[in-house]
C-alpha cells in the first residue's frame, strides 16, 4: 500500500488541492461571496502550501529515484517523481483563478 | 530483485523446466476446463465464452442505438419533416444517448477486458468468473428490457442526463422516466461487478515476473478504468435513487418548492458523467497503445509517460464535472477552477497522442484494417479534443452550450476516442477468438465508409451549432441556413450505417468462435494474448521478463505450450489459477476457481425481474423476484468457501504454494474492500447532498435529537464492530466450541448494529421531522434508509452464518466467510456512526 501511495502521491496531492480550492470557494459563497478577497487569499494560501508540499516531496522522489535497486522499483519511483513534477505545475496553474479573481 | 513477499526471485531461473512432462497432464487440464454442451452454453463462466458473449451484446446495442440515430437523422434531413412524431423523437434521442453511453461504450470496453485480460496477464481466468457471467446476464436482460420500452411507448424522453425538474412527476408523469432511473441503476450493478473483477484480476492474477513496468499498457488502462468506475458510478447510483424516491415517495431533493435544488442532480450526475467520458476513452487508448506498436513493429514510445498520462487523466477527470454547468450561474471563481482543470486535462491526452505519432514515426507502419482504424481514431480524437479545449473556455461555452456544436464535439471525442479504437481492436484481436480473421478487403471498405460518414455527419454540425441550431429539437424552420448542413449530416449518417452493415456482413462471413483452433497471431503481436491457448487460457503460466514477451523472450511460445512453466497441470484436480503479489507479481497462493452452475444466471434473471416489476409498479411480484434473487446469490456463495484440500501444492519446478489464504492477502478480501469503497462513495455523496441542500436553505433546518441518543447510537455501533472482530478472533482459536461461539458473536454483532440503527431512526421520528416535509427530512431519512439497507444485509449475512454453522461449514481452517461478514459489519457500523455524527452535529447540535 505504501508503494502505491508513494507512486500516486503527486496526483493525489493534485486531487486534494483541487478539492480544497473548490471547497474554499463554495464555503466562501455560502458565508460571503465566492470571490471575496479573504476567501481568495485562503485559497491562495492553501495552494501555496500544496505547491510547497509537492515541490518538497518531488525533490525527495527525485533523490530516491537514483537509489532504485532494480528496474521495477525504478519504474515506480520514476512515476512518483514525474507525478510530483506534474502536480506542482498543475497546482500552480489551478491557483491562477484565485490570484486573478476570475 | 528485492522480494516483495519473501518469495525468492532466483527461483524463476528454474524455468523453463527441462524434464519431460507426465503423460495425461494436458488431457486432465482439458477435461477440467471442458467447453459447454447444450444448455451449458448459458451457464458457462469461462472468459473465453463470456467475453465473446459480452462483446457481442455490446455490439448489438451499438447497432440498435445506431439505428435510432439514423432514424433521427432522417427526421432532421429537411425542415418541418413529419417522419417521426415529436414524442417519438424525444424517446429516440434519449434512448440513443442512454444506450450508447450505458449499454454500449462502458460494457464494450469492460467486455474487451474480460475477454483479453486473462490471456494478456497469463492467468487461467479472472478471479471471479461467475461474477463476470452474472454481470453479463444482468446487463443483457436489463439492456434488452430497456430497449423494448420503445415498442410500448414507455421509453424515457427526458434526455440521457434526465435533468429535473423536467423529469419530476409534474413534467414527466407516467413511468417513462422510471424506466430510465431503475433501469440504469440496475445496469450499473453490472458495470461495478465487472470493475471489481478487473481490478482484482490485474492486481492479483498476473503471471510471475510481470512487475508493474512490464504490465501491458492495455492492462494499465483497464486498471485505471475500473478504479474510475468504482469512484464515479456510485454517484449515478445515488442520483437515480434520489430522483426515483422523490418521484415515488415525494421526498424533496430536487423540488425547489420544498427547499430542494435541481442543481444537486447536475452535480451528482456530472460527477459521474464527465469521468464517464474518460472511463470510455482510457481502455480504448490502451487498445490504441497496444495496436499501434504491433502495426508499426516498434515499441511504444514513452511507455512510462503514457502510464503517467493515463493515471493523470484518471485523477483530473474528477475535477472537471462542473464544466457542464457553466451556464447555471455558479460563482465565477468556481467556474474558473473547473475551466482550468478542463484545459489541463488536454495535456495528458496530448501526451498519449504524441506517443502514438512518435511510435508510428519510429517504426514501419502497416496500413492494415486495424492500422487504418487507429490512425483514423487519432485524427478524429484530436479534432474532438481541440473543440474540447474551446468549450473549456467559459465565454465560448456560454455561446455554444446546448447547440449542435456540442453534439459535434462530443461525437468527435467519443467516436474518435472509443468507436474507432474499438473497431481497430475487433479487427486486431478477433483472430485470437475465431478460426478465421476478418476480411482485410471488406475491412478497408468499412474503415473508409465509416471515416467519411463520420466526418460528413458531424463536421457540418459545428456550423449548424454556431449558426444557432439548438440540440434536442425534432424539427426546424426553413430559411435559417440550416438546411444544407443538416442534409449533409443525414447523408453522412447513412454512409456510417452502410459501414456498420458491411462490418456485420464481414462478421457473418468470417467470425467462427469457440472452435478447436484459432487463426492466431496474424499480426506478429508482442503480447501474451497471442500465445496459442485452450479453454484453460495458457497451457503453463510463463515467467515474464519483458514488456513485449513474444518479441523479446526467445522460444516462449514453444516452452509455454510444452508446459515448461508454472502450473502446467491441474494441481488440485479443479479449475485454478495463480494469485500473485500486486507490485512484483510474486506467486502467493493457488486460487481454486468455481465451476459452472446456473445460480448466477438465475440471480441475474430475478434481479432484473425485481427492477422491471418495480418499474411497472407490480410491487408484490417485485418483492418475490427480489427474494428469489437473494436466494440464488446465497446459493452461489455457498460453494465459494470450500473445504481445504492439500495445504500446499507444487506449481512447477518444486515450488509449493498454499491452496487457501484468508485475510487481507486473499482475493475475496480485496473484492469486499472494493465493494465497500463503492458503498462508502455513495454514503459520502449522500453526505455531500445533505450539506449542499442545507447550504441552499439553512433556515429550513430544525434542531436534531439530543446528544444522549447520539451516544447510544455510537455505543451500539461500536459494540457491533467489536463483536464482529471478536467473532473472527474466536473462530481462529480452533477449539471444539469456537464455531458455535463465533457464530453467536456474529449474530450478536448484527443485533447490536440493528439496535444502533433503530435508536437513530426512533430518535429522529420522535422530533416530528417528516421525510416529505423538507430537504432536511428527505436527506436525514435517506441516510437512515441507506444505513437500514446495510443493516438488513448484515441480517441476511447472520442468517447465512447460522446456516453454515448448522451445515458444519464453519471451521478455523477456512475463516474467509466470517472475515468478510465481519469486514462488512465493521463498515456498516462505521458508516452508521459517521452518518449519525454528521446529521446531529452539522450545522449544530441540539442544546
Amino acid at each position: 500500500m505504501r508503494a502505491w501511495a508513494w507512486m500516486l502521491g503527486g496526483l493525489t496531492l493534485w486531487g486534494v488541492h483541487f478539492a480544497g480550492v473548490y471547497a474554499i470557494s463554495s464555503v466562501g459563497d455560502v458565508v460571503a461571496e465566492a470571490d471575496d478577497p479573504l476567501w481568495r487569499g485562503l485559497a491562495l494560501g492553501f495552494s501555496g502550501l500544496c505547491v510547497l508540499a509537492g515541490a518538497g516531496l518531488g525533490w525527495v522522489a527525485f533523490v530516491r529515484r537514483r537509489t532504485a535497486e532494480d528496474e521495477a522499483q525504478r519504474f515506480r519511483r520514476d512515476l512518483a517523481a514525474l507525478g510530483f513534477a506534474v502536480a506542482v505545475v498543475a497546482m500552480t496553474w489551478q491557483a491562477l483563478p484565485a490570484l486573478t479573481g476570475h | 530483485m528485492k522480494s516483495e513477499t519473501g518469495f525468492d526471485p532466483a527461483l524463476y531461473e528454474r524455468f523453463p523446466t527441462r524434464e519431460p512432462r507426465p503423460e495425461g497432464e494436458l488431457e486432465a487440464l482439458e477435461q477440467v476446463w471442458c467447453g459447454p454442451k447444450g444448455w451449458q452454453w448459458i451457464t458457462a463462466i469461462n472468459n473465453n465464452y463470456v467475453g465473446v458473449y459480452y462483446v457481442g451484446a455490446a455490439m448489438l446495442f451499438f447497432v440498435l442505438a445506431g439505428s435510432l440515430a439514423v432514424l433521427m437523422r432522417t427526421q432532421l434531413a429537411v425542415p418541418m419533416n413529419g417522419f417521426l412524431p415529436q414524442e417519438t423523437y424525444n424517446q429516440f434521442f434519449t434512448v440513443h444517448g442512454t444506450m450508447m453511453m450505458f449499454l454500449f461504450a462502458v460494457p464494450a470496453v469492460e467486455a474487451l477486458g474480460v475477454l483479453l485480460l486473462p490471456q494478456m496477464l497469463g492467468a487461467r481466468d479472472l478471479p471471479f468468473p461467475r461474477l463476470s457471467a452474472y454481470a453479463f446476464w444482468a446487463y443483457l436482460i436489463g439492456g434488452l428490457a430497456f430497449f423494448s420500452s420503445l415498442f410500448f411507448g414507455l421509453a424515457p424522453d427526458g434526455g440521457w442526463f434526465m435533468y429535473p425538474p423536467l423529469t419530476s412527476t409534474t413534467w414527466s408523469p407516467g413511468i417513462n422516466a422510471d424506466f430510465w432511473l431503475l433501469g440504469i441503476g440496475f445496469i450499473e450493478i453490472s458495470a461495478i461487478a465487472g470493475a471489481i473483477e478487473i481490478i482484482v484480476g490485474v492486481l492479483r492474477n498476473r503471471a510471475p515476473g510481470m512487475t508493474l513496468d512490464k504490465l501491458p499498457i492495455f492492462a494499465w488502462a483497464m486498471l485505471i478504468f475500473a478504479g474510475m468506475i468504482i469512484i464515479a458510478f456510485p454517484s449515478i447510483i445515488l442520483s437515480t435513487l434520489l430522483l426515483e424516491i422523490e418521484r415515488a415517495l415525494g421526498w424533496p431533493f430536487f423540488d425547489a418548492l420544498k427547499g430542494g435544488d435541481p442543481l444537486l442532480w447536475q452535480h451528482l450526475f456530472w460527477f459521474f458523467g464527465h469521468p464517464e467520458v474518460y472511463i470510455i476513452f482510457l481502455p480504448a487508448a490502451g487498445a490504441m497503445s497496444t495496436i499501434i506498436p504491433a502495426m508499426a513493429r516498434a515499441p511504444l514510445v514513452g511507455y512510462r509517460l503514457v502510464v503517467l498520462a493515463m493515471l493523470a487523466t484518471g485523477f483530473i477527470s474528477f475535477g472537471v464535472w462542473a464544466h457542464h454547468m457553466f451556464t447555471t450561474g455558479m460563482p465565477t471563481i468556481s467556474t474558473s477552477y473547473f475551466s482550468a482543470a478542463s484545459m489541463a486535462v488536454s495535456i495528458p491526452a496530448g501526451v498519449q497522442v504524441f506517443a502514438w505519432i512518435a511510435t508510428v514515426a519510429s517504426g514501419r507502419m502497416r496500413f492494415t484494417t486495424p492500422g487504418l482504424f487507429v490512425l483514423g481514431a487519432l485524427v478524429i480524437f484530436t479534432m474532438g479534443g481541440l473543440t474540447g479545449v474551446m468549450v473549456a473556455m467559459v465565454p465560448f461555452d456560454w455561446q455554444a452550450h446546448d447547440s449542435y456544436f456540442i453534439v459535434a464535439h462530443l461525437h468527435y471525442v467519443l467516436i474518435g476516442g472509443m468507436v474507432f479504437p474499438l473497431f481497430a481492436a475487433i479487427y486486431y484481436w478477433l483472430p485470437m477468438s475465431s478460426a478465421r480473421p476478418l476480411s482485410e478487403r471488406l475491412g478497408k471498405w468499412v474503415f473508409w465508409l465509416m471515416f467519411a460518414g463520420m466526418h460528413l455527419t458531424f463536421l457540418p454540425m459545428h456550423l449548424t451549432g454556431l449558426m444557432g441550431m439548438p440540440r434536442r429539437v425534432y424539427t426546424y424552420l426553413p430559411d435559417r441556413g440550416w438546411e444544407w448542413p443538416n442534409l449533409l449530416s443525414t447523408a453522412g449518417s447513412f454512409l456510417f450505417a452502410a459501414a456498420v452493415l458491411l462490418w456485420i456482413v464481414d462478421m457473418v462471413r468470417n467470425f467462427r468462435p469457440f472452435g478447436a483452433r484459432e487463426a492466431g497471431d496474424v499480426w506478429g503481436g508482442p503480447g501474451m494474448e497471442w500465445i496459442p491457448t485452450g479453454r484453460y487460457s495458457v497451457r503453463s503460466i510463463p515467467v515474464v521478463r519483458s514488456l513485449y514477451p513474444l518479441w523479446d523472450q526467445k522460444n516462449l511460445i514453444r516452452d509455454v505450450v510444452a508446459g515448461r512453466y508454472f502450473l502446467p497441470n491441474t494441481a488440485t484436480g479443479e479449475r485454478e489459477t495463480l494469485v500473485t503479489s500486486t507490485l512484483n507479481a510474486e506467486p502467493q497462493y493457488l486460487q481454486r476457481m468455481p465451476t459452472p452452475s446456473g445460480w448466477h444466471v438465475w440471480a441475474a434473471v430475478f434481479t432484473a425481474g425485481f427492477f422491471l416489476l418495480l418499474t411497472v409498479q407490480a410491487y408484490w411480484p417485485s418483492v418475490v423476484s427480489g427474494v428469489l434473487a437473494v436466494y440464488c446469490v446465497l446459493a452461489w456463495c455457498w460453494t465459494l468457501d470450500r473445504p481445504r484440500v492439500e495445504p500446499t501444492v507444487d506449481i512447477g519446478a518444486g515450488i509449493r504454494v498454499p491452496t487457501y489464504v484468508s485475510g487481507p492477502s486473499s482475493h475475496g478480501w480485496w473484492a469486499m474492500v472494493i465493494l465497500l469503497i463503492v458503498a462508502g462513495m455513495v454514503g459520502a455523496l449522500l453526505g455531500f447532498s445533505y450539506v449542499f441542500l442545507w447550504s441552499r436553505n439553512p433556515g429550513l433546518w430544525a434542531p436534531p435529537p439530543g446528544l444522549p441518543s447520539l451516544a447510544a447510537v455510537i455505543a451500539a455501533y461500536a459494540a457491533a464492530a467489536g463483536l464482529a472482530w471478536g467473532a473472527c478472533r474466536i473462530l481462529r482459536l480452533d477449539r471444539p466450541r469456537t464455531p458455535a461461539i463465533a457464530t453467536l458473536a456474529m449474530v450478536a454483532a448484527v443485533a447490536a448494529a440493528a439496535a444502533g440503527w433503530w435508536i437513530d431512526l426512533d430518535s429522529w421520528t420522535a422530533t416530528g421531522l417528516k421525510a416529505s416535509a423538507n430537504t432536511q427530512g428527505a436527506t436525514v431519512f435517506a441516510l437512515l434508509a441507506w444505513q437500514g439497507m446495510f443493516v438488513a444485509t448484515t441480517g441476511l449475512m447472520a442468517l447465512y452464518a447460522l446456516a453454515r454453522w448448522l451445515g458444519r461449514q464453519v471451521e478455523a481452517a477456512r475463516p474467509t466467510t466470517f472475515d468478510l461478514i465481519a469486514l462488512f459489519l465493521v463498515f456498516t457500523a462505521g458508516q452508521g456512526a459517521i452518518a449519525a455524527l454528521l446529521v446531529r452535529l452539522f450545522p449544530g447540535a441540539a442544546g
